[in-house]
């Protein structure tokens, strides 16, 4: 078959994307928080680690702090934590609709900011050719394995952190107040503070988890984080199933695997126009199908939490 | 019905992936890594054109090194993401010998990459300043830097006698990084004045108001660096609202069609190109290449579609392995600028080259695009620039010019 | 003021493109993403008619209106109304799918090279030191045309009543046997038409390539919540004001900072005026507290 390196790509970059999900389905999933604003998080943990990490003058940018990649990395995961916490405090005093459009255009503002202060970020330009843990120990050939090792362990990592928040007395009130907000309230809950507290969760989550991505693409760029990124994540934890523990990781292995088996197709060069529309249209149907035969997604959060969390899928947005 | 087809789909893929292996009866395969979907989609059907051109005129002289030449393409989405995961495909499920094809974004995502796989890599059309110092190794630059395209642009605003200007620019990286570059070298080593500096993002529904802002701001001139698909409706514009007694200078991407036929129909209209050219003049590698171009486009090749730099890579990167007389990375990509420079017998055709090389003789390869003499960082010695103007509807080149050597590369 | 003018321009054509998003929003209770889609497909089907066929653009204008429309009707019959029990959520993600799909379908037909309108309508005019070009008016002019059809279809006649009484209240008008069937029909003909006809304004006054469906969203998502979702009224005013705004602003903001202006403001509006600009009693559908 095909030589397996390629397949260790493919499940590096679904593990990167499962475990984005998972941290959505946290937010989105149990908070309600209808999140279209992930790309902006992800921006701002990989770009405060890119720049809390540069160590060359001859860049040209403003600062050149050249941290090291231990104490980078855990700071833009605090970093983000903060833009998170800047997001949600206007953000969350709205709902459904209106709280999708305020965190896309925050994501939108991130990015922005990333093209225009080129003396900070490189705008269009961004930086490539980054340092990647432990590679000058293995082969460059081998480093494949060693990143698909280093992200399979943080995808453990977020599920068991995940499961701990879905699982625990947190997690139900949390839900309960996804599902009927007036009880929690009445119930002496306060659901703002909660939701407020679970972004900035989800953000130190996302920021910890965008040097991974980096790792993968070996490159920066404010055109990374376009708002495609976000629709990638609620694809994939819309197919594995919104509100189940696993949903985001499982969902996210079938989108990217199927998605990259798509690539795979060979057709005559003649018909690139047919070629290049393949994938987005079985990536299209795939979600269609999925959602008109199991509209609870793959796994549903009532088999993920047995028969406490009902079924949900009727509820209709106000 | 839906179902079936995708079923199909699934059994087709796993009958690909089933090839590989490395035996010598295997054609060779040239890797294509393009945008084509995305923001570089408009772009992407002329440069696989010429990509074709190029690989039929390998296979149709007896292939290279006896064997055929297969191009193997793959779609980035015009996305780093995307160029990561094609090159991955490329190499490790179809296991390309060669690289070509690839923008300046996606080359710097895979460039770490490419040198440790050894894969020769050509990127045609990487404008990108970061390539000014960082190849040669794998990695050869076929197209001026955004670096020259700025300073010409700075040049020839000086040469006619524009004190002040004004610049629309959309915000990308091909667009922003000449300039920038334009900036700097206007304001701070010719003395002129940047009178309005109007940087937009694409895909707006119009773009009345930059236009008038760059219009209205009492320039001599207006510095337009933008995509071409942007570039109709700001050209548009500029001739409706009766801006059509300010000069342009305008930058490669618009040295389309659709941009010569708005300019074309404006009386007394001042519109210049002063950028990366084609090396048209006296040129056989040239003349031998457009009919054939068009005979499968159906158009003439343009600059502003960067067609032709697609076609030189793959003919370069064929004999570059003829030469090496094997697809070993490291002996191809020690071989390119063996073929590119002199001294040698020069070629101008992949035949011709191969009937040099076979004879034992060293050969010095002109492309379609320029001399092709590359330098220690595998970038262009002199890239052809030119100032194209409009006659008669359509772009026609009125001077080549050099870079003026007093003019210097803005430190970043 | 020239750029007030600039402004309507891009309002308008803004207003027709979210008119359709809004209406389905209205009665359906779902974010079509795929709209923006249709506007796509509006564009390639006109430039198309225009620039490959040579006819009027007027011709090529109503021929895909009213294709589009069709279509519209037949993509909400096999994708839309199958899962519509499942609600909102469910809807939103299917209509992301059903985008995908479109996306495909107009890169195989249509590829991905940039189209243009060779139309251009001619005529300039300065009126009172502004300048106003013969294309301006008319696209502002079919832009006002066609919402006030909307508007007297909608209040005069017994279809479009029946489309007011299911927006209002879906399952009164159910109970009262308003035809519910063709009702929805005829939304997502309006809705998708109406994307259709944006899609051409825009193809005319820019180009048309794949990705505008993509381009355009965004823009069509803030005009829609800051309409305030639910109001056709509310909706034009948020398009013609975001129009304003974001070509004014090219005035008086640095212009690379305008996106980063643009969506604050945007977010602004929103926690200050969560109901959107012009409804008044829909505060608590909107704010948590």
């Amino acid at each position: 078959m095909t030589n397996p390196v390629f397949w260790v790509g493919v499940l590096t970059l679904a593990l990167i994307y499962g475990s984005l999900a998972m941290v959505l389905n946290v937010e989105s999933g149990w908070g309600g928080m209808w999140d279209l604003g992930v790309a902006g998080l992800l921006a701002s943990g990989a770009y405060c680690y890119i720049i809390l990490g540069i160590d060359d003058p001859d860049l040209g940018t403003r600062f050149v702090p050249g941290l090291p990649m231990w104490l980078a990395w855990p700071l833009a995961a605090a970093f983000t934590g903060l833009v998170a916490l800047a997001i949600a405090l206007p953000s969350l005093r709205l709902r459904r609709e209106y709280f999708l459009i305020t965190t896309l255009a925050f994501a939108e503002i991130i990015r922005q900011i990333a093209v225009i202060q080129a003396d900070l970020t490189r705008g269009t330009t961004g930086f490539s050719s980054l340092d990647r843990p432990f590679d000058t120990l293995v082969e460059p050939r081998d480093y494949n394995y060693v990143l698909l090792g280093i992200v399979a362990f943080a995808a453990l990592v977020v599920y068991l952190i995940t499961r701990r928040i879905g699982t625990s007395a947190y997690g139900r009130t949390l839900r309960a107040a996804r599902d009927n907000e007036a009880l929690a309230l009445a119930l002496g809950k306060r659901v703002n503070r909660m939701r407020i507290k679970t972004f900035v969760v989800a953000g130190v989550l996302i920021g910890a988890i965008a040097p991974l991505y980096l790792f993968y693409i070996r490159a920066i760029t404010p055109q990374l984080f376009a708002p495609g990124i976000t629709f990638t994540i609620w694809t994939a934890l819309v197919i594995g199933g919104i509100g189940s523990i696993r949903g985001g990781l499982v969902g996210a292995v079938v989108l990217i695997v199927f998605t990259e088996a798509v690539g795979l197709i060979e057709v005559d060069p003649q018909y690139i126009n047919i070629l290049v529309s393949i994938e987005p249209f079985l990536v299209g149907l795939l979600l269609v199908l999925v959602l008109r035969f199991r509209p609870d997604g793959l796994i549903s959060e009532r088999n993920a939490f047995g028969t406490r969390a009902g079924r949900r899928a009727r509820r209709v947005p106000a | 019905m839906k179902r079936v087809i995708a079923l199909l789909c699934l059994f087709g893929l796993v009958a690909a992936a089933c090839g590989g292996g490395d035996d010598s009866d295997e054609p060779i395969k040239f890797g294509f890594l393009n945008g084509q979907t995305g923001d570089y989609g408009p772009w992407g059907a002329w440069a696989l054109w010429a990509a074709e051109v190029a690989v039929e005129e390998l296979n149709a002289a007896g292939g290279v090194l006896g064997r055929t030449v297969e191009l193997v393409v793959e779609d980035n989405g015009s996305t780093p993401e995307g160029a990561v995961s094609g090159y991955a495909e490329l190499t490790d499920v179809d296991g390309i010998d060669a690289l070509g094809g690839i923008e300046s974004d996606g080359m710097l995502a895979v460039f770490d990459t490419v040198h440790e796989q050894q894969l020769p890599t050509i990127c045609s059309t990487c404008g990108t300043t970061e390539l000014d110092t960082t190849g040669g190794d794998y990695v050869f630059r076929i197209i001026g830097s955004d670096t020259d395209n700025g300073i010409i642009g700075a040049q020839v605003a000086r040469d006619e006698g524009y004190d002040n200007v004004a610049m629309l620019v959309e915000l990308s990286e091909g667009t922003i990084s000449p300039a920038d570059v334009f900036k700097t070298v206007f304001t701070e080593q010719i003395g002129g004045t940047i009178t309005e500096d109007v940087r937009f993002d694409a895909g707006r529904s119009s773009y009345s108001a930059e236009v008038a802002r760059a219009f209205d701001s009492g320039a001599d001139a207006v510095y337009i660096s933008v995509g071409f698909e942007t570039g109709v409706p700001i050209l548009n514009e500029w001739k409706r609202r009766g801006y059509s007694d300010v000069p342009l200078i305008l930058t490669t991407d618009l040295l389309s069609p659709d941009i010569a036929a708005v300019v074309g129909e404006v009386e007394g209209a001042s519109a210049v190109v002063a950028a990366a050219a084609y090396d048209t003049e006296g040129n056989p590698a040239w003349d031998a290449y457009v009919p054939r171009f068009e005979a499968k486009a159906g158009d003439p090749p343009e600059i502003g579609f960067y067609d032709a730099w697609q076609y030189d890579q793959y003919i370069i990167l064929g004999l570059a392995m003829e030469k090496a007389g094997t697809t070993d990375g490291a002996a191809v990509a020690a071989a390119i600028p063996q073929i590119t420079n002199p001294p040698g017998v020069e070629v101008f055709t992949y035949a011709s080259g191969l009937a040099e090389l076979q004879a034992g003789n060293e050969i010095d390869y002109h492309g379609t695009t320029s001399n092709m003499n590359l330098n220690a960082v595998g970038n262009l010695q002199s890239p052809v620039m030119a100032v194209s103007a409009v006659t008669d509807g359509s772009w026609q080149v009125r001077d080549y010019v050099e870079l003026d050597p007093t003019l210097e590369k803005p430190s970043s | 003021m020239q750029n007030i003018v600039f402004g309507i321009v891009t309002g308008s054509t803004l207003a027709v493109a979210t008119i359709g998003f809004a209406m389905v929003y209205r009665t359906e209770n779902f974010l079509n993403i795929a709209h923006a889609q249709m506007m796509a497909l509006g564009g390639f089907i006109g430039v198309v008619l225009v620039d490959s066929y040579g006819w009027n653009i007027f011709a090529a204008g109503a021929v895909t209106v009213v294709s589009v429309g069709a279509l519209g009707v037949v993509v909400a019959a096999v994708f839309f109304r199958p899962v519509r029990h499942l609600g909102g959520t469910v809807l939103l993600f299917t209509s992301i799918g059903v985008s995908l799909m479109l996306y495909a379908v107009i890169i195989a037909l249509f590829s991905t090279q940039a189209r243009f309108y060779p139309v251009g309508f001619g005529g300039r005019y300065e009126i009172a030191g502004v300048n106003v070009l013969t294309a301006d008016l008319v696209i502002v002019g079919l832009a006002f045309a066609s919402i006030i059809a909307l508007q007297v279809f909608l209040n005069g006649t017994g279809l479009g009543r029946a489309v007011r009484a299911t927006a209002s209240n879906g399952e009164l008008a159910r109970v009262r046997g308003v035809p519910v069937g063709r009702v929805s029909n005829t939304i997502w003909f309006i809705s998708s038409a109406f994307g259709a006809m944006a899609g051409v304004m825009i193809g005319v006054l820019s180009s048309v390539n794949a990705e505008i469906g993509w381009h355009h969203i965004l823009t069509v998502l803030a005009a829609a919540v800051l309409g305030g979702l639910r109001s056709i009224s509310g909706v034009i005013v948020a398009g013609l004001l975001l129009g304003i705004v974001m070509d004014v602003s090219v005035l008086y903001i640095p212009s690379a900072y305008r996106p980063v202006v643009a969506f604050g403001v945007l977010v602004a509006v929103l926690v200050l005026r969560p109901e959107g600009l012009l409804a008044v009693q829909r505060r608590k559908e909107a704010a948590v507290t």
